[in-house]
């Protein structure tokens, strides 16, 4: 994943509507619409669990998927707006206050991980398996589930970032 | 109000200075945004930063940074009067 700079950002912004970033309220709803996107690719490792392989599984996945992919870009494009930097730009780049909301930011983004891998090993643990203790699972969703664990990894960072910003202050020179 | 707030002077001066939020987070090298967070109070700087603020303004650390609120402009002269 390649760092982002201050130029990509002004470029970003220029694309977005102040209304997306520049409110709670839009930034929040920002946020919730990326975890639809996030939550895509989960279900789809639950369809591919359950009906892979099989064409119903492979079409609701890219559906979802891509509808996924696309509602994320937009998401991304507003929070990194949103939160100038604060996630994705070099540290070197950033000041004080922005490494002191980061680490705050990944710590929360850790606890975050840390449940969602021990609720999907408990899902795990429960899930039926035969008399012979072997589970069946379709590769495809063992594949899908790892990647939605990644995505998870990837980018519940930006969606905390973007849902705790406070509003920028006002600009003072008008 | 939380215990660990610190107060500061910081909007007062730079107004006083005609200097603005973006040339003062120039000269002190952070996001002007800081510096709005810094007078709005939901930041507390480093020690090294509240130096440099100082040291920008030409003035020591208790005249920009206290543990309490800065008495009013004009409160004491108010007080001494009565």
């Amino acid at each position: 994943m390649t760092e982002l700079d201050q130029n990509r950002i002004e470029r970003a912004r220029r694309g977005v509507p102040l209304i997306w970033y520049g409110t709670r309220r839009g930034r929040q709803s920002t946020v919730v619409l990326g975890a639809a996107a996030l939550a895509t690719l989960w279900i789809s490792s639950i369809v591919c669990w359950f009906l892979a392989p099989s064409s119903v599984a492979m079409w609701t996945t890219f559906a979802l998927t891509g509808a996924g992919i696309i509602v994320y870009a937009w998401v991304f494009s507003v929070l990194i707006v949103a939160s100038d930097g604060v996630v994705g730009m070099a540290e070197t780049k950033l000041d004080e206050r922005q490494l002191a909301e980061r680490r705050h930011v990944y710590a929360l983004a850790h606890r975050g991980t840390a449940m969602m891998l021990l609720a999907a090993t408990v899902v795990v643990y429960f899930l039926p398996s035969g008399d012979d203790h072997v589970m069946r699972v379709p590769s495809a969703a063992i594949a899908l589930f790892l990647m939605a664990a990644v995505t998870t990894h990837l980018i519940l960072p930006h969606l905390i970032a973007g849902w705790r910003i406070p509003d920028p202050p006002v600009d003072d020179e008008g | 109000m939380s215990d660990d707030e610190v107060f500061n002077r910081i909007s007062m001066l730079r107004v006083e200075r005609g200097v603005s939020r973006k040339d003062l987070a120039a000269a002190l090298g952070v996001h002007y945004q800081t510096i709005g967070y810094l007078e709005r109070g939901e930041y507390s700087p480093s020690l090294f930063l509240a130096l440099r603020i100082a040291e920008y303004f030409g003035v020591p650390m208790e005249i920009v940074f206290s543990l309490k609120p800065f008495p009013r402009l004009g409160s004491e002269v108010t007080h001494d009067r009565a």
